[in-house]
């Protein structure tokens, strides 16, 4: 080994500016500032190595926009932001938080389409740099940071041969994604239809700051409460500890596009043959926009359905053989254009998909519901009145899992979401409008919505929907054993 | 290099005052010899190899000590010159997996500078990882280091060598290391900071790169060149919907409030501390590509540091997966091709056709960080 090899196998990194007399004077430098002597924030950043941002700060709004992840940003004001380094951080940031007095929400990736985290008072704890994962391949473990996306969780797992029920887009963070349930891939197959059920303890940070591991033998009740109750949560989780299955060799997969008036036709398929297939194929369709059709062309020129099929399966063979009762049916012949023999990976599932989730501006909503062919007969009628540019329904077939006693508590056999984006600011309100209408409408059909795609800001009197009615008291219940001063802001439009 | 504009530069020198770099971005060209800016120095040539650098800097009879029982302790005891510190340093090596230390200030009294910090390493042998809290006191003289002394928690070190896992810091295993809190310092509420929210996830937090997110290392990399690839994402000159890995940037860059908040997030990402550049001058240029360097050479330089002038980044800061699979997207329409992107465009026509999957595996190899 040369001597410049053992050199730089020590590497030093400086966690903060140097004391030395070259940079005295430029605390008023742009962007950079201690913190006002004896002010609240100076307290509290004293303490931490993270960022605290006060509404004070030059700099506030765009810490603020930067919370949320897309474009249409909420318009709601917390006094105090606070970007966390490290656990310690998150722990201190909420004794602080008690003793002035403030309440506290979380934040990871920021994606909530409501922005559910950001609330007009108290702080926000910003999670999203706590990362790191650490696998222990022969107990297929791993611990993962919250900030660590559902993408570099699959490569990394890959690297061990193992996998875990990430969300359908790569940019997810595992946070949220988790905590309030997860619509992830093969979680039929899986984890009992949610992913978060393949979740086996926590570390979390509690309303007095103490870190405490909650799982199925450790402070069990909390456990029960981490497993689904997602913004309405009182902790904040600081590490997962997951379950990992061998990964798949390949996910075969097909698509197939069919013409908008087989929208009844396809969705009886979903119902009536998906459910016969493997419990490791997923399916799911969605109705989407053809690109470059005028948007007031007739639905039938505009719209196509998209079928995509997936296999989590050992072997190419197994693949072909668990979509063969599906490409058999005479539907299959029918479709307008298809892709069949796909030998897909994460990697590759994870490209394909990126195009199909909203970047810009976007909303949107959902129902869990056994009655599809209802609820798509409501949609039917709606989509061609659509305000939003793009309009997109997706129907996800989740099985007929019994879940484990957990908030968590909400399912049904298909998932039925909708998701609109826009262009233009003033393309928002009538968005907004039209989801609420269809949603209104769509709950004469549902078993109640999934927490984490569900209008928070449109329907915040449905957030109780998301929750069995027993699992709801239980989650008030433990909220206030576990949080009595309601240091945590409770869901959406509560507090 | 030059800097793109003296407005962008002033911006990204007061920036680096959050990281390694800042004082480098101030230390004037002929480096200072006041203790502190030596001790500086010293923890640079550290942190990039620098050999050159640490002959310069500690005495020929410079004492070299580390508190703990050199019985036990591979590294332990007073060494002397730089002989001396090299045998330290290769004790380290031999014993230590992922050493990371931090600084938090510079006491200075006279000749004297007290540094406390902390070290977190893994022990080879046991896999127990231990975090010490520590002091490094420095004597300087004449511009060189005369004595150091690392008074350091070794008591936890020496456990840590006889497998007690009570003192391993590893629950959440080696990833989950994280900074320590610094006292007296200036916080960084950057408008670039705070953009750079929605960069951490894909590009790490320390923008160095996550190749579990196929997302490159930032760091080291010429600010005009990130502005630039930023904006081609934002204004569709890059990142086509085939363009795997670079397609989910288009929403990334997009997100990002306006060109002054380009200019913000690639000032904030100027002032981190840079992962070393690939030692590219000390590679044999493999058979196979031999005919080829000299052209790529021309705009990125002979060790692929990039070429402010010519518009080249700096190869010798990616890895050699993302170099590699640029070169694909270049000669495959997926990068450069747009009219209005002359840089693209300029490299998409120097890679030709032919240029097979060995030869950008080669280049990759040879310009590419491991
Ligand atoms: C592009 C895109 C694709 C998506 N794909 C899917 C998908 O395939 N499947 C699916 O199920 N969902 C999907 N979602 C929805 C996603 O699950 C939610 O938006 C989820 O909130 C994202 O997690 P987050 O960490 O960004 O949460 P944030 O938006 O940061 O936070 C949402 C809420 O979760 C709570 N929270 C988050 N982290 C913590 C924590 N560590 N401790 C305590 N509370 C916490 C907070 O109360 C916060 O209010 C998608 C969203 C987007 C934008």
């Amino acid at each position: 080994m040369s001597q410049l090899e053992l050199w730089s196998r020590r590497r030093f990194v400086k966690a903060s500016t140097l004391a030395v007399p070259v940079i005295a004077g430029l605390a008023g430098a742009a962007g950079f500032a201690a913190p006002l002597a004896g002010s609240a924030a100076a307290d509290l950043q004293n303490r931490i190595a993270g960022t605290v941002v006060v509404k004070d700060d030059e700099n506030y709004e765009v810490w603020r926009q930067s919370m949320i992840w897309q474009r249409a940003k909420a318009d709601r004001r917390p006094d105090m932001i606070v970007q966390a380094e490290r656990i310690e951080d998150v722990q201190e940031a909420v004794r602080f938080a008690a003793t002035a007095g403030m309440k506290v929400t979380t934040r990871c990736g920021g994606h909530s389409m409501a922005a559910c985290f950001l609330r007009d008072r108290g702080m926000l704890i910003d999670i999203s740099r706590l990362d790191g994962i650490a696998v222990d391949k022969a107990a297929k473990l791993a611990v993962v940071g919250p900030g660590v996306f559902c993408r570099g969780l699959a490569e990394r797992l890959a690297q061990d041969d193992l996998a875990f029920p990430g969300a359908h887009c790569g940019t997810v963070p595992i946070s949220g994604f988790l905590l309030g349930g997860g619509v992830g891939m093969n979680t039929n197959a899986w984890s009992q239809g949610m992913s978060v059920f393949a979740v086996k303890a926590v570390d979390i940070v509690m309303a007095d700051g103490r870190l405490l591991r909650a799982s199925e033998s450790e402070n069990a009740d909390l456990f029960w409460a981490v497993r689904g109750g997602g913004p309405g949560l009182f902790g904040v989780v600081v590490r997962f500890h997951l379950q990992c299955f061998d990964a798949p060799k390949v996910i075969w997969g097909a698509t197939y596009t069919f013409a908008f008036a087989e929208l009844d036709a396809v969705t009886r398929l979903m119902d009536k043959l998906v459910p016969q297939l493997d419990k490791d194929v997923e399916v799911l369709y969605s109705v989407a926009a053809l690109p470059g059709v005028a948007e007031d062309a007739p639905v039938d020129q505009r719209q196509r359905i998209y079928l995509d099929v997936n296999a989590f399966a050992a072997s190419e063979a197994e693949g072909r053989r668990k979509l063969a009762l599906l490409q058999r049916d005479p539907l299959i012949a029918r479709a307008l254009d298809k892709v069949e023999d796909r030998a897909g990976s994460f990697d590759r599932y994870y490209s394909d998909n990126e195009a199909a989730f909203p970047q810009a501006y976007w909303m949107g909503d959902n129902i869990w519901t056994d009655r599809p062919m209802e609820a798509i007969a409501v949609l039917k009628r709606h989509i061609p009145d659509c305000p939003a540019p793009r309009g997109t329904p997706v129907v996800l077939y989740m099985g007929t899992n019994s879940m484990p006693d957990a908030a968590c508590s909400r399912i049904g056999r298909f998932y039925v979401a909708y998701y609109l984006e826009w262009d233009e600011p003033a393309q928002e309100a009538p968005s907004r409008a039209y989801c609420l209408k269809v949603f209104k409408e769509l709950k004469a059909v549902a078993k109640g919505s999934y927490i984490n795609e569900m209008d928070q800001e449109g329907r915040p009197e449905d957030i109780r929907d998301c929750y069995s009615p027993k699992a709801w008291a239980r989650l008030e219940q433990l909220r206030r054993q576990w949080d009595p001063q309601g240091q945590f802001h409770g869901f959406y439009g509560q507090s | 290099m030059k800097m793109p504009s003296p407005k962008v530069g002033l911006l990204a020198a007061l920036l680096l005052f959050s990281g390694v770099a800042g004082a480098k971005a101030l230390t004037p060209e002929k480096p200072a010899d006041d203790p502190a800016s030596v001790v500086h120095q010293l923890y640079e040539a550290f942190e990039h190899g620098d050999m050159a650098a640490l002959e310069r800097l500690i005495a020929k009879d410079a004492s070299w000590t580390y508190y703990g029982p050199a019985s036990q302790l591979p590294f332990g005891g007073t060494r002397h010159g730089p002989a001396g510190v090299a045998d330290f340093f290769a004790k380290v090596a031999e014993t230590l997996d992922n050493p990371v230390a931090t600084q938090l200030e510079y006491v200075v009294t006279g000749d004297t500078v007290a540094v406390p910090g902390t070290e977190e390493s893994t022990v080879r042998a046991t896999g127990i990882r231990y975090k010490a809290d520590l002091v490094h006191v420095f004597k300087v003289r004449n511009g060189k280091i005369v004595s150091f002394e690392e008074f350091i928690d070794s008591g936890k070190v020496l456990l840590a060598f006889q497998g007690d896992k009570s003192v391993d810091v590893s629950a959440g295993g080696d990833a989950m290391a994280t900074a320590t809190p610094g006292s007296r310092r200036l916080v960084d509420k950057s408008v670039g900071k705070a953009i750079f929210t929605t960069c951490a996830g894909c590009h790490g937090n320390d923008a160095k790169g996550l190749n579990y997110m196929y997302a490159p290392n930032l760091t080291g990399q010429h600010s005009d060149y990130l502005a630039r690839q930023l904006t081609n994402f934002r204004d569709g000159k890059r990142g086509k919907m085939d363009d795997a890995h670079g397609f989910p940037m288009v929403g990334r860059a997009t997100a990002i409030p306006g060109a002054d908040g380009v200019k913000a997030v690639v000032a904030y990402v100027a002032g981190l501390p840079k992962l070393a550049a690939a030692p590219v001058a000390s590679r044999a240029v493999p058979a196979s590509i031999v005919d080829i360097v000299p052209t790529c050479a021309t705009c990125h330089g002979a060790a692929g540091e990039g070429n402010f002038d010519m518009q080249a980044p700096a190869l010798n800061r990616l890895d050699r997966t993302y170099i590699a699979q640029q070169l694909v997207n270049f000669r495959t329409g997926k990068r450069g091709y747009h009219a209005d992107d002359p840089q693209g465009a300029l490299m998409a026509a120097s890679v030709p056709e032919s240029l097979g999957s060995d030869a950008i595996a080669a280049l990759a190899k040879h310009y590419g960080r491991d």
